[in-house]
């Protein structure tokens, strides 16, 4: 499960019950807008699956495959990004998703 | 209209068995569209169905209007393999109707992925309709390629994500979107930008003017741990405290629930695709897959009918099988 936890002011990163202080970068912060704003409805808050979109935790692809099913969708199981979020956008998702690992 | 007391739901006032406990037992409610009559600035509502059998508060009330919500057309997942089934049966209770509604409200997610055809079937879904102007605003699911399709087919000529208002027989109704930036949690907000147009739009109304405002996510704390609220909604509803009768309806929980707290009713409208979880019911506020007759129950009859001269809350559980 993916948190933030807010600890003597500092931001720690917990994962799958780890806890670290690798704060994550930018691009997986403003990803995780991102995914707050277009997938946590359907992959759930934590990514682990939700309404009807099953876990993106640990994926098992690469990043360009992820850049590609983010902006091509899935017929009938997922929408296409590539008009709401620009190449950079779905970079910074990816990133993201990365974090997930 | 008198203010009502925020408690007013805790208290059995009449003799019609809805304490608190008979309340919350029936925020379980079923209804795949919800008919709107205003009578002299009191709104009733009634869900379809029930109406169609006893139609003598929508045959003579001023204004008669109907709400359905979350039709999700592209949904086909075990809670309901035919949304499109689900949908077509509430166009036709509403043709049924005694008196045919003057218009319709959707509050959003019409689709479920955004796609063309998806916008397609539920525009060709309507026109079976005996009523054929429809109010809509956007849910999360129908903004995914940043809203434009939306806004070309059901949003023409509304302000920035979509929202807008207009005036039905001395009642303001304003349509509101709260999905474009959902926050962290899922919470919906309103944002700046909207905030501010809806102080204007509603500074120059005289307060004794009913208003009746729509939005996706409802526009109160319904469960905010399922993000089940919007984050700055209490800024516009603090625009609507001077006026005497203010009715908040949303969707997106897909099931009804019923909020008084001063001059402010907030209802949440059963959606027309798939039940979900009443709230903390369920790790999570997923798609409740049941068996197909049991659907049919969930989908069931509900009336609800408010009282402004007595503050009772009337409410009649019916199913469709």
């Amino acid at each position: 499960m993916l948190t933030t936890t807010f600890i003597a002011g500092g931001i720690y990163w917990q994962h799958n019950g780890r806890l670290s202080e690798n704060k994550p970068s930018s691009d997986s912060g403003k990803g995780r807008s991102f995914f707050v704003l277009s997938c946590a409805h359907c992959r759930g808050r934590d990514a682990d699956g939700g309404e009807d979109g099953p876990s993106l935790l640990k994926l098992q692809i690469s990043a360009a495959h992820m850049t590609l099913v983010i902006q091509s969708g899935i017929k009938g199981e997922m929408p296409s990004f590539a008009k709401k979020y620009t190449d950079a956008d779905v970079e910074k998702s990816v990133a993201y998703l990365n974090t997930l690992k | 209209m008198k203010n009502l007391p925020a408690d007013y739901i805790a208290k059995n006032s009449d003799e019609d068995k809805i304490d608190r406990r008979g309340f919350l037992k029936c925020m379980a409610w079923a209804g795949t569209g919800i008919v709107w009559s205003i009578n002299g600035g009191v709104l009733t509502s009634t869900v379809l169905g029930e109406s169609a059998t006893d139609g003598s508060k929508i045959a003579t009330a001023e204004l008669n209007f109907v709400q359905i919500s979350d039709s999700h057309i592209g949904f086909n997942k075990p809670a309901n393999t035919d949304v499109v089934g689900t949908c077509r049966e509430t166009i036709a209770r509403i043709n049924a109707l005694p008196k045919t509604p003057e218009f319709l409200l959707h509050t959003g997610d019409l689709t479920h992925l955004s796609d063309p055809a998806q916008f397609d079937t539920l525009a060709q879904l309507l026109k079976d309709c005996k009523t054929t102007n429809v109010f809509y605003v956007p849910g999360e699911h129908d903004i995914y390629d940043n809203g434009a399709l939306f806004k070309e087919r059901f949003g023409k000529n509304t302000l920035g994500a979509g929202w807008y208002s207009f005036d039905q027989k001395g009642v303001h109704f304003i349509g509101l979107v709260n999905v474009a930036n959902i926050q962290e949690g899922g919470l919906g907000t309103l944002g700046q930008q909207q905030l501010d147009w809806l102080e204007n739009d509603v500074k120059g109304l005289s307060a004794s003017t009913p208003i009746v405002l729509f939005a996706h996510i409802p526009l109160w704390a319904v469960y905010p741990q399922w993000g089940w609220g919007t984050d700055d909604a209490e800024r516009a509803l603090s625009f609507l405290k001077r006026f005497g009768s203010v009715t908040v309806l949303n969707g997106h929980i897909h099931q009804v629930m019923q909020k008084v707290e001063g001059n402010i009713m907030f209802h949440t409208a059963r959606g027309t695709a798939f039940p979900l979880p009443t709230p903390g019911s369920a790790p999570k506020p997923l798609p409740v897959v049941v068996e197909a007759a049991q659907l049919k129950k969930m989908l069931g009859l509900t009336s609800v009918t408010y009282t402004e001269t007595n503050h009772s809350l009337a409410v009649v559980d019916s199913t469709l099988s």
